[in-house]
């Protein structure tokens, strides 16, 4: 911090200065203490387990639009991770319990997918699921379908990925737990592993 | 390319390179896309790695049940049974038979030129071993005397021929009619009361006799000689040959699934049976055995097969009722449902029972034989009956791949029957690889035994004991648990509170330190009014409160009197080696002249802090670690910039001693550190009680992988993509 102070505008508020500080301060350690308490105990996972929970209504709820047993966990555990990478965007604002926001994406992945399948006619669709299927939903779509591409590669590369990318582990940490040399040799693997996902995904394209 | 686009996104090229990197996107459309392709890529393996912890998650709701709890006082089991009863099977000396007895005896004996041996039999019954090694089992009642049921002592004639040369010796042969036989043992046996009277089989009790052999060939059949006039025996009446396991003590049988011992071993786990057990009964899950004999016990009656489920979800449109009767159906629907099901029986459709077969097959509601289960037959009680058998023992292993606790049942209530029986009966059940067992034709151990029926009885209270002793443990443990967090969670409540308090305190004690200092300094000017700069006028407390809460110095000038006042803030730093293998590090400053102090978190072992230069300062600094405490202080200084600081391993009175001693002579009026020092205590408790928890959680998931061959155990984080 630099010693230029900051000037009070208004001279009559002078005697009462300390008073101020003193409440903004207060309330400033409020919050901070409010703060520490919610953000407790990884709160993102307590809220999965808690959605988690309620899977067995989300089960009845597939189940009544159709949605097959086999396919229905997929789904709604593919809401889930749509809904925790959607908390992580800062300009999210989510206007609706957790919940109905799952089942809501739920409901759209499963009639996307039946759309898919050209088992529904789904004409009245598109106009349903304004408030999910947006550009964004387009790319999580999109990032499920590279996803599939990456799990095609070696275990040890996609786990090399996940611990970098998804996990922000350290490159010589990494290398510790997956036996490698060092850190080098990580990285050097890490390269190889891109590349290999680029592959899959140009003979795909082909 | 890879290696460049990937540097470039995680922004580690230079300035220059990045620059020309740009310029070269900006030309290039193909580069631009490889970009963004790699960009992807780098997305998708995030979210793959968040789909893992979805599947973290979905296995914790699936098994929390099983493994939520995650230790349990491993020690202090008692088992449930003492000493069994005794039971006097033991060998007989052959040798108390009468010797002119035996001499009488032998001109009757059944096959000439063979020596015969002789066993006396008590009324009560016995079991004896012949010299080649073929077990005799008169039980009571086994002689008729004159057509009646003869009661007393018995004289056992035993002849055998079981090698070859004995065979020729006797001059045997070994035709029967004119085909010839091939032979496993050749023996004589009749019977006869003391006196020497000979007596007749009682066909409904019998004599059993168990003959070694060294491969068990299919097929073989008992046949009885049948004397000619010229006394040469040929064989008739062909029979199938059953054979009588053999009891052995319930101590030396191993009835764990395979893996588990090996495993145990594996990681060099304790050794005694107690403790084995008692992990093992730790995973008793009654729910999951509801969930089984409700779903694979009552219906459908059997397993259900990989091929029916396949087709239940094919386009194929065959009827389930093919399959299974429309009550067993039902009946699935229901489980499936659960206890919200409507029971709307109108509604028995494919798609409901699509999901009754759907979940059975695919829940991950662990299904295995139960601990307890097994526990309550091994031991002693059980002793002498079918279950104490090496052939048993093999049935166990079978028992557990089927990880069907219905299985273990057929075996444990019906203790009269012969195992083969049974083993067939599994058979029907769906579980064909027990034909193996039902072919070795075995039969009942002595299903004349009164004690049997006790026994069930004793089976069935001595499961629920144990279930009753392992819910016990379970919850003792999660209570443990959870009141261990609940105080973790209330000594970092009040620490946070504490902490917000302190800070406030330390800043206004400081900020009224360096008022009263000021004002020393430049006279007695409260409440007057600075020209500053461009004539905007402010109160010197601002300045004085600015200069404390960013700790800066600052010369403040009276524009009346032309008296300067100085708050001077000096540099203090210092860093720690080996900050890394720290739970926690904390460098406490204590100052002098005020009450509270300061706590300093520090950036990876790197503390700056700058400090009031008109104030002295001492430095405690602890590191948590999970052995214990490392230490270090400094006294009495106001600046300076200490260098690489080494903590030395302290005890935790001396810890807690020096740091009172720094906080106390300070000055009078030092606030207490003592609660400061009990939550740090409980900081490092919580870190060993985590890792404990965790260590535990991870054995117990390889245990349960060794137990139940059923279960399906991805590991974390690698299952993290899709199967």
């Amino acid at each position: 911090m630099s010693t230029a102070q900051k000037l009070n505008p208004d001279p009559k508020k002078e005697t009462s200065l300390n008073l101020v500080y003193l409440s903004s301060l207060c309330t400033s350690v409020q919050k901070a203490l409010m703060l520490t308490q919610n953000t407790d105990l990884e709160s993102p996972t307590r809220l999965l387990r808690q959605l988690y929970a309620k899977w067995p209504d989300v089960r009845r709820y597939l189940k009544t639009l159709g949605c097959a047993a086999q396919d229905a966990e997929d789904i709604f555990q593919e809401a889930l991770l749509v809904f925790v990478r959607k908390l992580e965007d800062p300009n999210f604002e989510l206007t609706v319990e957790p919940f109905f926001y799952v089942k809501n994406t739920c409901k759209f992945l499963w009639y996307n997918q039946a759309r898919k399948e050209a088992k529904y006619r789904t004409v009245e669709l598109e106009e349903q699921f304004e408030e999910v299927n947006d550009d964004w939903m387009q790319k999580e779509m999109k990032l499920k379908s590279i996803e599939g591409a990456l799990s095609k590669i070696g275990k040890q590369c996609q786990e090399l990925l996940q611990r970098f990318y998804g996990l922000g582990e350290s490159m010589s940490d990494i290398a510790q737990k997956l036996g490698l040399r060092n850190d080098k040799v990580a990285k050097a693997q890490k390269y190889r592993c891109i590349t290999k996902v680029k592959e899959i995904l140009q003979e795909e394209i082909r | 390319m890879t290696r460049l686009i990937d540097q470039y996104l995680s922004g580690e090229l230079s300035s220059d390179d990045r620059r020309i990197f740009e310029e070269r996107m900006e030309s290039s459309e193909q580069l631009r896309q490889e970009v963004e392709t790699q960009r992807t890529i780098q997305e998708a393996a995030k979210r793959a790695a968040q789909r893992g912890e979805i599947k973290k998650v979905r296995k914790g709701y699936h098994l929390k049940r099983l493994l939520k709890w995650s230790s349990i006082g491993l020690s202090g089991i008692a088992l449930l049974f003492t000493a069994g009863y005794v039971v006097s099977n033991s060998m007989n000396d052959p040798s108390s038979v009468d010797e002119s007895l035996m001499n009488e005896l032998n001109d009757l004996a059944q096959i000439n030129d063979l020596p015969a041996q002789y066993f006396a039999i008590p009324e009560e019954g016995a079991l004896v071993m012949s010299e080649e090694g073929v077990l005799i089992s008169v039980p009571e009642g086994a002689f008729l005397l004159n057509g009646k049921v003869y009661k007393g002592a018995t004289v056992v004639q035993f002849q055998e021929a079981m090698k070859a040369s004995s065979i020729v010796k006797a001059g045997l042969s070994t035709m029967s009619g004119d085909r010839l036989l091939e032979t496993q043992g050749m023996f004589g046996v009749a019977g006869f009361t003391e006196e020497g009277q000979a007596l007749e089989f009682n066909p409904k009790v019998g004599v059993y006799i168990q003959v070694p052999v060294d491969e068990y060939k299919d097929g073989m059949q008992l046949f009885s000689g049948v004397k000619d006039a010229q006394g040469s025996i040929d064989w008739q009446n062909p029979v199938p040959l059953a054979k009588i396991p053999v009891p052995v003590d319930m101590s030396e049988l191993d009835f764990y699934p395979q893996a588990y011992e090996p495993y145990l071993n594996s990681v060099q786990w304790k050794k005694d049976k107690k403790s084995r057990d008692s992990l093992y009964l730790s995973f008793d899950c009654p729910d999951c055995e509801s969930a089984s004999v409700n779903a694979v016990g009552i219906v459908p009656h059997r397993r259900i097969t990989a091929e029916e489920s396949i087709y239940l979800y094919g386009s194929d449109a065959r009827a389930i009722d093919e399959l299974m009767t429309v009550e067993e159906a039902l009946q699935l629907s229901e489980w499936a449902e659960g206890p919200n099901w409507e029971g709307d029986f109108s509604a028995y459709s494919r798609d409901t029972l699509d999901w009754g077969i759907f979940d059975i097959c695919n829940s991950d509601l662990p299904m295995y034989v139960q601990p307890s289960n097994v526990l309550a037959f091994w031991n002693k009680k059980f002793n002498k009956t079918n279950l104490s058998t090496r052939e048993f023992e093999q049935r166990m292993r079978a028992i557990h791949g089927t990880c069907n606790n219905e299985v273990l049942k057929k075996y444990t209530s019906q203790l009269r029957k012969s195992l083969s029986d049974i083993d067939r009966q599994v058979v029907a059940m769906g579980y064909p690889e027990f034909e193996r067992f039902a072919a070795e034709n075995l039969a009942p151990l002595n299903p004349q035994n009164a004690h049997i029926d006790h026994l069930e009885k004793f089976y069935r209270t001595g499961i629920e004991k144990l279930q009753y002793r392992a819910e016990k443990w379970r919850e003792k443990e999660q209570n443990r648990q959870h009141n261990w967090d609940k105080e973790t969670n209330n000594q970092r409540d009040k620490e946070r509170t504490r902490t917000a308090q302190r800070e406030t305190d330390v800043l206004m004690e400081e900020f009224d330190f360096n008022m009263k200092d000021v004002k020393r300094q430049i006279g007695n000017s409260v409440g007057f009014t600075l020209t500053h700069g461009g004539g905007t006028i402010v109160n010197i407390d601002k300045y004085v409160w600015d200069a404390t809460v960013s700790r800066t110095s600052t010369t403040i000038t009276d524009p009346f009197t032309g008296k300067t006042a100085e708050i001077v803030y000096k540099d203090f730093s210092f860093e720690v080696e080996n900050a890394d293998k720290y739970i926690k590090l904390f460098a406490y400053v204590f100052p002098h002249e005020l009450n509270s102090y300061h706590r300093l978190d520090g950036k990876k072992g790197k503390f700056s802090f700058p400090l009031n230069n008109a104030i002295l300062y001492d430095v405690a600094v602890v590191g948590v670690k999970e052995n214990g405490y490392d230490y270090f202080q400094k006294q009495s200084f106001r600046q300076g910039d200490l260098g690489t600081v080494r903590l030395e391993h302290i005890s935790e009175a001396k810890m807690e001693a020096s740091i009172e001693q720094l906080n106390k002579k300070r000055n009078s009026k030092a606030i207490h550190i003592s609660d400061e020092i009990q939550w740090l205590t409980r900081e490092r408790a919580d870190y060993k009680e985590q890792k404990m928890r965790k260590e535990m959680a991870e054995f117990r998931s390889n245990v349960a992988g060794s137990l139940f061959p059923c279960m399906r155990t991805e590991t974390l984080h690698k299952g993290g993509q899709r199967q």
